[in-house]
């Protein structure tokens, strides 16, 4: 017996094996959480990574005339009120060799938003699924500043995902090109389903700063620590932020990449680690970006960026196993507790310590 | 009498000797000799000899233990028969392999330090798992590329099936060749290392094994000679004997160590052992039947010259540059680091004279160096004559001893066992894909085993430097210049001087059967065409042969009287009187290393099959029939006759001392000061006994079934003619595997 050509036990088959995979899949996220919630939320009050961060707020007003077909949330013209968090992952120095990230929230809140968007510098991904994940997780073992030693070891993709987004010492968090990496559901109006991909440039034109040059392509991958010699401190970045807010707004311009989504499909339209050709992927301006006006370590601390913050129509794509490209997103998604439980940690504790300008480096 | 060759030449009526020694050699070649019995010791393989009491299992506790051990691996083997039926390895690539899913690393030579950069390119892979019930299930598999890169497909989601247990990747070296029924050599893969991955590390896109280092016939560092590094003999050589060869060697081994051992106890009991005695005791030899037949026979001028022509030392027979009539044999050993504490070690200078049979006989030997204990004079000539009554008999032991130490280093050890090493190592590194690999990896078998135990218990340290003057070092340069005459390039057999030179004639009826079938092999339209196809194997293959062979040699003697004062040959090259063809061509420019002149000549210079000439096909033809030659007729010859030639202690040994008369060496053979030491001479019998006893490893009988049949078949279309020769093709032996 056959549905459309295809056997019925087959059908069968494969639905219970998503099923199955989706079952592991969930075990396996909400065990990673909750150890989390556990160790980092509730005992550190850290977030896994990107806790050396500062957040800002402005607004946020999507173009009058996009040049795609449009999302209702996506509204020529609207203006929401919006917070970004720039941050460097995994050390608490603005001047090691890390990769920097910026979350958007569409809203004046430290939670709830209609939409959040997550994104770090470099096009292409350190990993690519939650099996690929738990393995840079595992293999993180870090020691003055060094990390991820032997997972590079083992991934080439890692390295070349480690050398695209690494930015050491860029002047600014405003001259940088931040990439969602992994693509997101877009169902427009005209109900044909496509993938997107976002990205946070500046407005103006000016070249990306930070970019690993020679030099630094030449050190060791898993070798964060800071340059010999080096004169900038710890919170240079977040420093030079602020000053550049006290001096007038910052713009920056979001922008988006469509895949429309067939049947013939590659996976590899989903591999994070693979971008796609800007010559049939051509980046549109979706919304220009705003901001006013810096917030306060603490306020910057309470803040979280969630998946589940995402308008009907532009969630994640379904993933049914961990070696799916889009389990990465699955995780996201479903690892609120953690972030929850964050917040509660630093309302009952307090907020964690501001990062201190002294010459305790490479941590 | 009618002496003209004609098809069917008459039989000459045979002399006396001729008459005694075909007895005698039909007499051994039917007698069995003594085999292992059910109480005697164990022996596990040839690694175990020593010179003084091989490392056997004697004792009732280490008997059983063996046994128990044995046992225990024969259980293994049938354990591994069932499983592997039961659990078979099937060729199928279970999965669907993703392109975008990949383990990936690269292949190179060498330890941490050595080597480190060079790549290992065609080497098969292969990705496996196994199931928790034991089953097997090929993932992948693929070569690595010229620069030892590899990339292995695999399905990611088969290999997180839940049965899966666990994941590896295996390196594997192509085998020995075996041929189909049509010829065609079949590559067997087995399993050199395996890299094991762990089956959560298998996360999709590229899993990286980064460089794998391979311990793969490796050249050894410690050694200007081409040799391959063993670490462990019974654990990680490159190499493995072939099965049954340790069993068989053990059959006809362990009687013959027993005897040694009995010596050895009353030489240390003082139980009034002879030399005599120690003769008895061995099976009979060639020479000690024809004495018991006719005594005196085989010291006389004829069987002198008979075996020098023909016998073990087979010697090079140029004509005296000073009297064309005359034949000339030289035995140089004064170059070379020795003691003169106990051996006598002159250099030799023979004149022969061809008799009307065809057959030299002995006119002159000059002796050059001291010749007793008290004398330091290393320049000291002496020569004699027939004339000369005792002293001639004892000029001839001394140069049948000089001859038979001269065959067994020069001819046997450097120019058989090393020299065919040398093409055994570049082989193996790099000949995977080329069809050449199935051609020659047979013959090349063991040697390298082989050579392994000989540099412990024969050379360096072993039976030789014990048994004449020659010091570690003098060995050592005695085969570092023999290795530094030796080239493929021209060579061809020695050339029969006349009729009787069977030697020589085998030699080059053999070339000629070996010849026919490179060639044939190589000029098939399939094998040239992948012969091409993997051109850049053949090359990588000479630049290891130019790269690690000894620097060129040439003695001061024949730089005079072959170059002018320019360095060019004399007369054109046309000499009349030095025998070029089983010699290095002086006239071939040597390739050149870092400034230093090489002795093995490149086969190409080309990379690419689609560059390659008929020349450089005509090359690889040549360096084929003479790694083949080498390793099977040459090494036969030397081999298998050392216990003819060197199985009665008082007629020849391997080094001769001076003795307490006042003659010194040149003392009458009842004078047992001179001969080797009662335990150097047991062991002596022991050592010929065992190099030419064991019966395994033949051409003709391919107990391996890795000979090809062509090859089989040429050679039973002469048997006739080389048994004319007085050569048994059923003795040839496929490879220097003793």
């Amino acid at each position: 017996m056959k549905i459309n050509g295809i056997s019925i036990f087959k059908i069968v088959w494969t639905a219970l094996k998503r099923l199955w995979g989706i079952t592991v899949l969930w075990v396996y996220t909400k065990t990673f959480t909750w150890l989390l919630t556990i160790v980092g939320s509730i005992l550190l009050r850290t977030k896994m990574s990107h806790n050396n961060g500062i957040a800002a707020v402005g607004s946020i007003r999507f173009v009058d005339n996009p040049d795609f077909p449009l999302h209702p949330f996506f509204e020529p013209g609207k203006t929401l009120p919006c917070r970004v968090r720039h941050a460097a992952a995994s050390f608490m120095d603005d001047a090691m060799r890390v990769v920097r990230s910026m979350s958007i929230k569409m809203a004046d809140t430290s939670k709830k938003s209609p939409m959040d968007i997550e994104l770090n510098t470099g096009e292409t991904a350190l990993f690519w699924s939650v099996a690929s994940f738990f393995r840079f997780a595992k293999y993180k073992k870090t020691r003055f500043g060094m990390q991820y030693e032997e997972y590079y070891r083992r991934y080439p993709a890692g390295v070349q995902g480690a050398h695209v987004g690494m930015r050491r010492n860029p002047t600014s968090f405003t001259n940088l090109k931040y990439y969602s990496q992994t693509p997101f559901l877009y169902k427009a109006e005209d109900k044909v389903p496509r993938y997107i991909k976002y990205r946070a440039i500046p407005a103006e034109d000016v070249p990306e700063s930070g970019l690993l040059d020679e030099y630094d392509l030449k050190i060791p991958t898993e070798n964060q620590r800071i340059l010999p010699g080096e004169t900038r401190v710890r919170n240079y970045l977040k420093e030079e932020y602020v000053e550049r807010l006290g001096a007038g707004p910052v713009n920056y311009r979001l922008q988006v990449q469509l895949h429309e989504a067939s049947d013939s499909d590659d996976a590899e339209i989903f591999n994070c680690c693979k971008k796609w050709d800007e010559a049939s992927h051509p980046w549109m301006d979706l919304a220009e970006i705003t901001i006013k006006k810096p917030l306060s370590w603490k306020e910057s601390t309470r803040m979280i960026f969630t998946m589940k913050n995402l308008p009907k129509g532009l969630g994640i794509i379904p993933s049914y196993s961990i070696y799916d490209y889009n389990s990465l997103n699955f995780l996201r998604r479903h690892s609120d507790e953690a972030r929850i439980a964050r917040r509660l940690a630093i309302k009952v504790f307090g907020t964690p310590r501001e990062i201190p300008n002294n010459d305790v480096r490479n941590c | 009498m009618d002496l003209i060759n004609t098809s069917k030449p008459q039989p000459k009526p045979k002399s006396d000797l001729e008459i005694a020694c075909q007895e005698c050699l039909d007499k051994n070649r039917s007698s069995r000799t003594p085999k292992r019995r059910f109480y005697h010791p164990l022996l596990k393989n040839l690694n175990r000899l020593e010179v003084h009491e091989s490392r056997t299992h004697q004792g009732m506790l280490s008997r059983i233990g063996i046994i128990c051990i044995a046992g225990y691996a024969g259980w293994l083997r049938l354990y591994r028969k069932a499983s592997a039926r039961v659990f078979p390895r099937r060729t199928k690539i279970y999965g669907k392999p993703n392109p975008d899913h990949l383990v990936t690393g690269h292949l190179t030579f060498g330890s941490r330090v050595d080597d480190v950069d060079s790549p290992i390119f065609n080497m098969h892979l292969e990705l496996w798992a196994r199931t928790f019930w034991g089953g097997y299930r090929k993932l992948s598999q693929g070569k690595s590329d010229r620069e030892g890169k590899f990339r292995l497909a695999y399905d990611l989601f088969y290999v997180h099936r839940y049965h899966i247990a666990k994941v590896w990747l295996a390196v594997y070296q192509t085998g020995y060749e075996h041929f189909t029924k049509a010829g065609r050599p079949t590559p067997e893969y087995t399993e050199f290392k395996r890299v094991r991955i762990r089956k959560g590390d298998l996360v999709g896109i590229e899993y990286c094994c980064r460089q794998v280092q391979l311990l793969y016939w490796e050249y050894r560092k410690d050694t200007p000679l081409p040799r391959v590094v063993i670490k462990s003999h019974d654990k990680n050589a490159p190499d493995k004997y072939s099965p049954g060869y340790n069993e068989e060697l053990a059959k006809t081994f362990v009687p013959i160590e027993l005897i040694k051992r009995k010596h050895l106890t009353m030489v240390r009991m003082g139980h009034g052992l002879t030399h005599q005695q120690i003769v008895a005791d061995y099976p009979e030899n060639l020479t000690v039947c024809m004495e018991k037949k006719q005594p005196g026979i085989t010291r006389g001028d004829d069987w002198f010259g008979r075996r020098m022509m023909n016998g073990m030392y087979a010697c090079d027979f140029d004509r005296d540059p000073k009297n064309p009539d005359l034949y000339w044999v030289h035995h140089h050993w004064g170059s070379y680091e020795k003691t003169h504490h106990n051996y006598a070690m002159p250099d030799v200078d023979l004149w022969f004279k061809l008799k009307a049979d065809g057959l030299p006989t002995p006119v002159k030997i000059t002796l050059t160096g001291p010749l007793t204990a008290q004398e330091k004079d290393s320049k000291q000539k002496r020569t004699f004559t027939p004339d000369d009554g005792e002293k001639w008999l004892a000029a001839k032991r001394i140069s049948r001893v000089s001859a038979a130490l001269h065959a067994e280093l020069a001819h046997h050890f450097a120019g058989t066992h090393i020299n065919t090493e040398q093409y055994a190592i570049a082989c193996f590194r790099h000949l995977k894909l080329n069809p050449i690999s199935g051609l020659i990896k047979s013959f090349l078998r063991s040697v390298v085993l082989v050579n392994h135990t000989a540099e412990r218990i024969l050379v360096g340290n072993g039976y030789i430097t014990s048994a004449c003057a020659l010091t570690p070092k003098g060995i050592d340069q005695v085969v570092y210049k023999t290795m530094g005459t030796l080239d493929w390039k021209n060579y061809r057999p020695m050339q029969p001087i006349s009729e009787a030179h069977t030697y020589a004639k085998a030699g080059n009826l053999f070339w000629e059967v070996v010849d026919g079938f490179v060639s044939n092999f190589i000029d098939d339209p399939i094998n040239r065409e992948q012969i091409l196809a993997h051109w850049f194997e053949i090359y990588c293959f000479s630049e290891d042969l130019v790269n690690h062979s000894v620097p060129f040699f040439l003695c001061d003697y024949l730089q005079h009287a072959l170059f002018d004062g320019e360095k060019k040959f004399k007369n054109n090259g046309a000499s009349d009187w030095y025998h070029q063809h089983h010699r290095m061509d002086l006239s071939e420019n040597r390739p050149e290393v870092s400034g230093i002149k090489k002795a093995v000549s490149r086969i190409t210079d080309k990379q690419e099959g689609t560059e390659v000439t008929d020349e450089e096909l005509n090359q690889l033809k040549q360096v084929c029939t003479y790694i083949i030659y080498q390793a099977t007729f040459g090494h036969t010859w030397s081999n298998s006759k050392q216990y003819d030639d060197i199985g009665e202690v008082l007629y020849c040994s391997l080094g001769i001392r001076f003795g307490k008369g006042p003659d010194g060496v040149m003392g009458p053979e009842s004078d047992y000061s001179i001969a080797p030491d009662l335990i150097r001479s047991t062991q002596m019998m022991w050592w010929s006994n065992v190099l030419s006893k064991p019966q395994h490893g033949f051409i003709m009988a391919d107990e391996d079934g890795d000979v090809p049949s062509d090859l089989k078949e040429r050679l039973e279309k002469h048997r006739q003619a080389f048994a004319d020769l007085d050569l048994d093709i059923d003795m040839i032996q496929s490879r220097a595997n003793i």
